[in-house]
């Protein structure tokens, strides 16, 4: 399937990038949000990878999945605005602060109050760990595949998710136990 | 450690509820325009160099016709033999052929789409 759409804007058309859109703008955004941990800095990071991924899309291996392909674009963008951010002493946190306080809890349903506490609470993990989360519970890779994508050693990354595991369970302890009752 | 021993269903559930989604509605609007944009910029481009070789083309062969020329039917200047003189002028234009014929490569190459 996705063949076809490369294919397509090989031959010139645009519009079938349409597609790629489409289908990865949200999981890219949640990977790069976890890592940039800014909305703002996250879509402009997505903007770039989308646009890498086209230009680039001639050299791309069509035997590879395109997914990973832009997986480690997304990444790679994101480490890179991460870099160019604490180099450049960019604040972010303030922002996701003020965004959070903004929403009165009193107003917010018990599953609402829960994602603001689960998307603080990834917010809060260092890139690495809610990146690592993200791959390997949402996105459903395995070990290896995490590895390949991101360029981590095999024990480099099982080190990463279990400390991310236990971070995640330390900062959510209640929710995880209200979230099974 | 295996990879479905690590999966479990609690965390799963939070990370599910903790999935962040595109909040900007017209992300891919503002993508497929860049897209136009920049697909359209490289066609003018690249059409633009395309025809600045040609005349570039046209250009260096008529100064190696002039020089021949001169050196056929040329008088001396400053006393030199037209036909001396037309051996380092062609070996400039050639220098300068070369140059810019390699960057006119690159440059083709940069905006082929």
């Amino acid at each position: 399937m996705e063949d076809t759409y490369i294919r397509k804007i090989l031959a010139g058309d645009p519009e079938a990038f349409r597609y790629f859109l489409k289908k990865y703008q949200d999981m890219a955004f949640h990977v790069a949000v976890s890592i940039v941990k800014d909305s703002y800095y996250a879509e402009e990071v997505v903007q770039d990878a989308f646009m890498k991924a086209f230009r680039g899309l001639k050299s791309f291996n069509q035997k590879a999945k395109f997914k990973t392909w832009f997986y480690r674009i997304v990444i790679n963008e994101s480490f890179q605005r991460l870099r160019k951010n604490k180099r450049e002493k960019v604040s972010y946190a303030p922002a996701e602060e003020i965004l959070v306080l903004e929403r009165n809890p009193l107003f917010l349903s018990e599953e609402e109050e829960q994602k603001e506490l689960i998307a603080h609470a990834l917010n809060q993990l260092a890139p690495k760990e809610s990146l690592v989360l993200g791959l390997f519970y949402l996105d459903d890779y395995s070990l290896d595949e995490i590895c390949n994508i991101t360029g981590w050693s095999l024990s480099n990354t099982k080190v990463i998710l279990h400390r991310a595991r236990k971070n995640i369970r330390t900062m959510l302890g209640s929710t995880i136990k209200s979230s099974n009752e | 450690m295996q990879d479905d021993e690590l999966k479990d269903d609690e965390l799963f559930t939070i990370m599910k509820k903790g999935k962040r989604t595109m909040p900007f509605n017209d992300f891919e609007d503002r993508i497929m325009t860049r897209i136009y944009e920049e697909t359209t910029y490289k066609e003018v481009v690249s059409n633009k160099l395309k025809l600045s070789l040609i005349f570039f083309v046209i250009g260096i062969a008529s100064g190696v016709a002039l020089t021949l020329l001169f050196s056929v039917f040329g008088k001396p200047v400053l006393g030199i033999n037209p036909e001396t003189l037309a051996l380092p002028i062609l070996f400039v234009i050639a220098v300068i052929a070369i140059m810019t014929l390699d960057n006119f490569l690159r440059l083709i190459r940069k905006y082929n789409h």
